[in-house]
């Protein structure tokens, strides 16, 4: 879990970065794609624990979880890590294409990482403006995708890490926060 | 000539959601996945317009957007960044640079369409490519008026059972219906208060929607100064009150650039007819001339070696009529087509008072003319 002193280092309030990612995440699905969104609720990530081992996975599944990753480094460092079931992929893939799930599936699995990149990289990208306005350049990472089931993604207590929960078409859909002040 | 427009993004969804975003106008849509064949394709192909994303690998977007500027043979091309990159230094050392609008991800293609639009000459498809549209198809004409009686007046002048009219009475509710329907044509009178038509037709031409609208203005036929103002600020064209059906009617026809040679020109088994109208105004006139050879050289094409010209409707004999029956006649000796002429008493025995045509021959009926020929 992230040291409590780790959240007064950063030049944010919880609840300014909470209200930082839910207008990233649904100003993404209200301008790109047609399908509504919910915020749920947010908690603390976890990191490895000496007694109890890894933690247990951010989205846990039974199906294939795809998490796409944009980080942004300058006078803040950090990365989102954005989770979702394949199903909701293929979905979400279609609705920012304009192609039915078919379609989708007949160009394969490097079109929906293609288009989750890209929807990392807006989301993120808006998260990160905000942060750039408010004093803190910084500059992306150009984004990169996980593929697997039950794995868990690990950061050490000494950065911010906060998990958002959204549940767009009765499927979730996460942003995993993790951020420090950076060098510069 | 097709416009090329090269978008540059590392991303495959936003390369084919921009193709996606001009499918409809008549634009080529070239792509690059980073700035290296970004400048390639930039040098070989010469776009229009580039679309230029900001975090790229191998090149990025800044440096791209640098080199093009330093090269005199691309310096010159408009260039929109399309990028989720907005924060404001960054925007401000692009802008530098020399870039025409910056987008900023997630993006609208609304927006994309109208800032593209504000730099190129966007046509849909449609405008450029389509079959010419006759009188039978569809044509909806909006009327802004804030008197109904004059709407009313209009809806019931207009002859074509295909058109159809519709009325607002305010500039908001013009937007409001355009943001919905686009109309054929526009028809604005200029005796909104405040000079409200002036104000609405800078704001359809503003938008990507109603940009190539014909926009008419409607005006008394003595109000001189309105008319000249009209005609300074682009109106499509002016309609005088009282309105003259006719003259609307054609006018619409020309400004949807609608084929209305069906009116006159038709296939009677093996011979073509050209049927004149009651009234042979300089409309009718014009409008029938400007098909004459055309059609009569596509008749020939397809076989036909015989025209009737049919004038048994019209009322009154003028020169620009009889002008327009000899110029028809030299056509035909032209193109050796064998051509015969239907009238009526009154106008046989007023073609006999005209030099041109006091030796024309006449017969009563489509019928006796075939028989003749």
């Amino acid at each position: 879990m992230t040291d409590p002193h780790v959240q007064e280092k950063l030049p944010f309030s919880p609840q300014e970065l909470e209200g930082m990612v839910i207008e990233a995440v649904s100003k993404y699905f209200d301008t790109m794609i047609s399908l509504p969104i919910q915020y749920e609720n947010s908690r603390p990530g976890l990191g490895y624990d000496e007694l109890e081992g890894p933690p247990p996975p951010v989205l846990p599944s039974r199906k294939t979880v795809i998490v796409g990753m944009v980080g942004f480094v300058g006078a803040m460092n950090g990365v989102i890590n954005l989770y979702l079931e394949e199903d909701l992929a293929v979905k979400l893939t279609g609705s920012f294409l304009g192609m039915n799930e078919e379609e989708v599936a007949a160009e394969g699995p490097e079109v929906i990482h293609d288009a989750l990149g890209e929807m990392a990289n807006m989301i993120v990208g808006t998260f990160k403006n905000t942060v750039s306005d408010k004093g803190f350049q910084c500059r992306m990472t150009v984004p990169s995708i996980l593929r697997g089931t039950n794995f868990t993604i690990e950061t050490p207590s000494t950065v911010f890490r906060q998990i958002y929960s959204f549940k767009i078409v009765d499927a979730p859909f996460i942003a995993d926060l993790t951020m420090k002040p950076g060098d510069c | 000539m097709q416009l090329k427009i090269l978008t540059v993004d590392d991303s495959r969804a936003v390369r084919i959601i921009v193709k996606k975003a001009f499918k409809t106008y008549n634009v080529e849509i070239l792509e690059a996945s980073n700035g290296v064949e970004g400048l390639a394709m930039a040098a070989k192909q010469l776009p229009d317009l580039i679309l230029l994303d900001v975090t790229m690998p191998v090149m990025d977007g800044v440096e791209m957007l640098t080199k093009l500027k330093s090269d005199p043979s691309l310096k010159a091309i408009p260039i929109i960044m399309l990028t989720a990159e907005a924060g404001r230094e960054m925007v401000l050392k692009i802008a530098k640079l020399g870039i025409r609008d910056y987008i900023v991800k997630p993006f609208k293609e609304d927006v994309l369409n109208e800032k593209v639009g504000r730099i190129i000459d966007l046509r849909p498809i449609s405008e450029t490519q389509a079959r010419r549209k006759t009188l039978s198809d569809p044509c909806e004409i909006l009327i802004v008026e804030d008197k109904p009686v004059i709407i009313q007046q209009i809806s019931q002048g207009i002859r074509v059972p295909s058109w159809k009219v519709h009325g607002v009475a305010s500039t908001g509710e013009t937007i409001d219906y355009c943001q919905k329907n686009v109309p054929d044509v526009i028809v604005i009178s200029l005796s909104l208060p405040d000079e409200a038509a002036y104000t609405l037709f800078r704001l359809l031409r503003s938008n990507m929607k109603t940009k190539y609208v014909p926009v008419f203005a409607l005006t008394v036929k003595t109000d001189l100064h309105a008319q000249q103002q009209a005609q300074q600020y682009g109106f499509t064209s002016i309609l005088t009150k009282p309105i003259d059906y006719e003259e609307l009617e054609s006018k619409v026809a020309k400004a949807v650039n609608l084929d209305t040679s069906e009116r006159y020109f038709f296939f009677d088994q093996d011979i073509l007819v050209v049927r004149l109208p009651e009234s042979t105004s300089t409309t009718a006139i014009n409008e029938i001339n400007a098909y004459l050879k055309p059609k009569i050289s596509e008749a020939v094409d397809q076989g036909f070696s015989r025209v009737i010209f049919d004038v048994h409707e019209v009322r009154n004999v003028n020169m620009a009529l009889i002008k327009l029956l000899v110029d028809a006649m030299l056509v035909c000796q032209e193109l050796t087509l064998k051509y015969g002429l239907v009238g009526n008493p009154q106008l046989v025995q007023e073609c006999r008072g005209f030099e041109e045509s006091k030796d024309w021959k006449f017969h009563d009926s489509i019928d006796a003319a075939k028989l003749s020929m």
